[in-house]
């Protein structure tokens, strides 16, 4: 009898794996299509809420469910952005390891923060060990548009080294404002000097000259992303 | 008498282990039923699964050949929608995902719109430590409903100084303070794991006040090292002092520059320093 028991139990284990093995299949599959086919989803959801809200389609409890999930979220997602001021515009994420012990996930997201485009990839691990939960970054790979800025070079590759990527788009967020305040004050004088001021190396600095009887003089306006530490 | 009382004894006997061993073996038939159940329930999954992966990956393919998109007209959707509106989803949840991991925090609405939840996460270098929430009202005023920030963060005077004119500057502040509490705690327990030597004798909840011992190298005089970090922002302290009963030593050029050292590294790094330099055992 015993050995029925542990035939139907290696059944149950075997099943399971299998299933986990579908669903692992399932969830590539959905996001290679979402990443295939993103914007025409986006005008599916659109289409579909629309003929909803005009009454002309009757939908199946789940589906109404997955639909008003999905505009739920896409609401608090532009909120995400509005607030935090980075949008991201693709997101591709690949399970490389998936136990019960351990998943590894791959992610590369591209987007931008103000006038600043990056891409970053990483791989997020997480560990589960009886009591401890670990969870980290590792193999961080950053690259930002705007290389001709040298701070922001030397600041990249430390944030590579010491994998703080919250602290990449932390500054990142504070040195794009920092430049779209910076270009207000260029505006304000170029409309008010005119042609005194003009703007030096790759936009980061403005000099404006000033000239008088007795007073001659050229004032740089710097601004950088220095000033953060771990 | 007694020959029908011995009977008696050793009938009521028999009975007995009969029904132990029936019940043992119904015991046994009741796990192999449970198990065959739970067999047949997997089995329908399992199939149903994979008829779904098909069926997926069939529309997968449809769609690599650049057929379009189209809603089913039917009234009864097909499960190809589903899948494409699960797609959406999964879709929408990685990038949730991802600007929790970038941004650290989450928004989420809940009730219609009358409330906001906000999820912080906290890191320190490439690990990713505690997640706090807070809930907000946003009835008539923003306010703070629920939360489990830990007591020694200013939230009130937080709240404040931006809640209700810079929402997002508030949320800045609160997650960089979270960090920076997160990221002392972690330094407390890096130096715990990797400077096993040095004693961690005080530290209060904030993790801003550190009083730590250790050994110098050559005369083997105890030194405390007081470590004040008066920006609850940052992870850096604002003052160390050094102190030891062997004055002369406290007061050398060395650990003059020891303590820069203190001031400038995080801690864990500047100890490990310290001893590979030979100043601490």
């Amino acid at each position: 009898m015993g050995t029925l028991e542990q035939k139907l139990e290696e059944e149950i284990k075997l099943l399971q794996r299998e299933i986990k093995a579908y669903e692992a299949e399932q969830e590539a599959c959905v996001r290679a299509i979402s990443l295939q086919n993103g914007e025409a989803l986006q005008g599916l959801v659109r289409n579909l809420s629309n003929k909803v809200e005009k009454g002309n389609v009757m939908l199946k409890k789940d589906v109404s469910k997955l639909i008003t999930e999905i505009s739920n979220l896409e609401k608090d997602l532009r909120r995400q952005t509005e607030i935090s001021g980075i949008s991201l515009s693709e997101c591709f994420v690949k399970t490389v390891t998936k136990t019960e012990r351990k998943n590894v996930q791959q992610y590369r997201l591209t987007g931008h923060c103000c006038f600043l485009s990056f891409q970053a990839e990483f791989a997020l691990t997480e560990i589960q060990d009886g009591e401890t939960f670990l969870k980290k970054i590792s193999d961080l790979n950053i690259i930002v548009d705007g290389a001709e800025l040298k701070d922001l070079c030397a600041f990249l590759s430390r944030v590579e080294e010491t994998k703080g990527l919250f602290l990449f788009f932390r500054t990142l967020g504070s040195f794009s404002e920092r430049c779209k305040q910076r270009n207000r004050t260029f505006q304000y004088f170029k409309s008010t000097w005119g042609h005194r001021c003009r703007l030096r190396a790759g936009s980061s600095r403005l000099a404006v000259s000033f000239n008088h009887r007795w007073l001659s003089f050229s004032r740089p306006l710097l601004c950088s992303c220095r000033g953060y530490s771990v | 008498m007694d020959i029908v009382r011995k009977q008696g004894v050793f009938d009521h006997l028999m009975v007995l282990e009969k029904a132990g061993t029936t019940g043992q073996e119904k015991q046994k038939q009741d796990r192999l039923d449970e198990l065959r159940s739970t067999i047949v329930t997997l089995r329908a999954k399992r199939d149903r699964l994979s008829a779904e992966t098909a069926a997926l990956k069939s529309l997968q393919n449809k769609l690599d050949q650049g057929q379009p998109l189209e809603v089913d007209e039917a009234d009864d959707l097909m499960q190809l929608d589903q899948f494409l509106l699960k797609s959406r989803l999964m879709q929408l949840k990685d990038l949730q995902t991802a600007y929790h991991l970038i941004g650290g925090y989450n928004l989420i609405e809940n009730k219609q719109g009358k409330s906001i939840c906000v999820s912080f996460c906290t890191a320190y270098g490439d690990m990713y430590l505690e997640t706090f929430n807070l809930e907000m009202d946003l009835r008539r005023t923003v306010q703070i409903s629920r939360h489990n920030i830990p007591p020694c963060i200013p939230l009130d005077k937080l709240a404040k100084e931006n809640l209700q004119t810079d929402f997002k500057a508030f949320l800045e502040t609160l997650s960089l303070h979270l960090n920076a509490l997160a990221g002392r705690k972690q330094q407390i327990s890096l130096i715990k794991e990797l400077v096993g030597t040095v004693e961690v004798i005080e530290k209060n909840q904030l993790c801003n006040f550190l009083v730590l011992m250790c050994k110098a190298q050559e005369s083997e005089a105890a030194i405390l090292c007081t470590l004040e970090y008066s920006d609850l922002t940052k992870c850096l302290p604002t003052r160390v002092t050094i102190q030891s009963k062997d004055t002369t030593l406290a007061e050398s050029p060395q650990w003059k520059k020891n303590q820069a050292l203190l001031m400038e590294s995080p801690v864990h790094i500047a100890l490990l320093t310290l001893r590979k330099m030979g100043s601490i055992v």
